[in-house]
């Protein structure tokens, strides 16, 4: 039998998911789902064109995939952390095989099991393309717990450290959808290559959920009443431009609380680092999130 | 290039003639496809009810968008903004109108650099949006 979250022990390896050939659709159905539509992910053409063999397989689904065997091999558990490395492409219709094993076991001071997972998936010829770490706890419902866990929040979006970095292609026809988008008129002429000034926001891992450390907050066992953006900054050295090839390095860099009007605010604080294709800076952005909890309503549960 | 503004002749004070924005449930689904933000507050009227919104709400990069527009509208080609900072300070819902406006804060001749407050009232004339800027202003025309 299987063992669950309660009883697994360190160094079980879980049975083994493949090999399974990626197929086309997965990749279009992903593209639908996600919103990346970019054509060397489905097109054989563009990926050849690329001096790929074949269609690449998004990493993102390669992480849902893994993600998603966690819970099945472990049963109910919540997630508060998942990172993931791409470390090679995968193609289409290469037969992946997706593997994990049980690193630690820790309890919380609340008596939940925590378990830390090393996860991975391999390609045909036995090479690893993906390496992903997470963390699972024992799903027990609210902790005895009535003040926000700011340590373990900052812990969860690994305050201070770069918390992950992407690549982004601005493509031309992006820039003109995001101008459509915002009611803008397209420029012409000589400048007709710069991108809006708030185009940054289309190449922020967190809003494009590339990276999602949420996890963490999202199971906070408290009510939340209200969350969104609270402030955006960008300083550039020079616009962003169509055809650029963007790096971007995001590291949370404040985390903190604050009493408001509505309910206790927890603010989340990322900064991003937009670096072009020879290593130069290209701007920095500031984004504050916030997320109001109603505390007294918890409070009033658990005392 | 050329520019729009003659920075000699521009005062501090300079308030920059508003826009209004209604905006429409298919314009943020656009947004949101342009911007890979997918939250349903700004699409899913079940939704955001359930998160109490009385209807769906413009995105707040939206908004700091069509400051960013205004202010490089003004000033004309060639013109970018070196920097932008945006504060959200309540929402908008769909099609309410949103007037946006600016006033020229700073100048700087030699650099041809404008600094800017910018911001976005409710009907109310309640202010949703705040924002700075300095723009860089495109060359100067010398024909």
């Amino acid at each position: 039998m299987m063992p669950d979250i309660k009883t697994v022990d360190v160094g079980f390896r879980f049975p083994d998911h493949g090999p399974i050939a990626v197929q086309l659709e997965d990749m279009v159905r992903w593209a639908a789902a996600s919103g990346d539509y970019t054509a060397f992910h489905f097109d054989q053409d563009e990926a050849e064109a690329r001096g790929f063999p074949a269609p690449v397989v998004h990493g993102p689904w390669k992480a849902a995939v893994l993600r998603s065997l966690v819970e099945s091999w472990l049963g109910a558990v919540n997630i508060p952390e998942f990172s993931v490395r791409y470390l090679a492409p995968d193609f289409v219709g290469d037969a992946m095989v997706f593997g994990g094993e049980v690193a630690a076991i820790e309890a919380s001071r609340h008596g939940r099991r925590i378990v830390r997972c090393d996860l991975w998936a391999t390609r045909s010829d036995g090479v690893k393309t993906v390496t992903a770490t997470c963390v699972a706890t024992t799903d027990d419902g609210a902790e005895a717990a009535t003040d926000l866990p700011l340590q373990r929040v900052m812990d969860s979006v690994r305050l201070g450290e770069p918390a992950g970095t992407f690549v982004y292609r601005i493509d031309g026809n992006d820039v003109d959808r995001f101008v459509d988008a915002i009611g803008g008129q397209r420029r012409t002429g000589p400048e007709a290559d710069i991108a809006p000034a708030t185009f940054y926001a289309a190449l922020d891992p967190v809003e494009r959920r590339d990276l999602d450390l949420d996890g963490f907050v999202q199971n906070l066992p408290f009510p939340k009443i209200g969350g969104g953006n609270a402030f955006n900054e960008v300083e550039y050295q020079r616009p962003l431009r169509k055809g650029d090839v963007i790096t971007v390095t995001t590291r949370y860099t404040e985390v903190y609380e604050k009493e408001g009007s509505t309910g206790t605010l927890l603010f989340r604080v990322r900064e991003n680092e937009l670096r072009d294709a020879d290593g130069e800076l290209v701007a920095t952005t500031r984004c504050g999130h916030v997320l109001a909890f109603d505390m007294a309503i918890a409070r009033g549960v658990t005392s | 290039m050329t520019t729009a503004i003659d920075l000699r002749m521009l005062e501090e004070g300079h308030e920059l003639t508003p826009a209004v924005q209604f905006t429409t449930t298919a314009q943020l689904v656009r947004y949101a496809g342009a911007a890979n933000d997918y939250s349903g507050i700004h699409y899913d009227l079940g939704y955001a009810h359930e998160r109490g919104f009385p209807d769906v709400i413009v995105h707040g990069f939206l908004k700091a968008s069509f400051l960013a527009e205004l202010a490089c509208d003004w000033a004309g080609p060639g013109s970018w903004l070196r920097r932008f900072a945006t504060r959200y300070q309540g929402i908008d819902v769909v099609g309410a109108p949103i007037v946006c406006r600016g006033r020229v804060t700073g100048i700087r001749i030699d650099e041809r650099q404008v600094s800017l407050e910018l911001w976005t009232e409710n009907a109310q004339g309640a202010r949703t949006t705040t924002a700075t800027g300095q723009l860089q202003l495109g060359e100067e025309d010398l024909t």
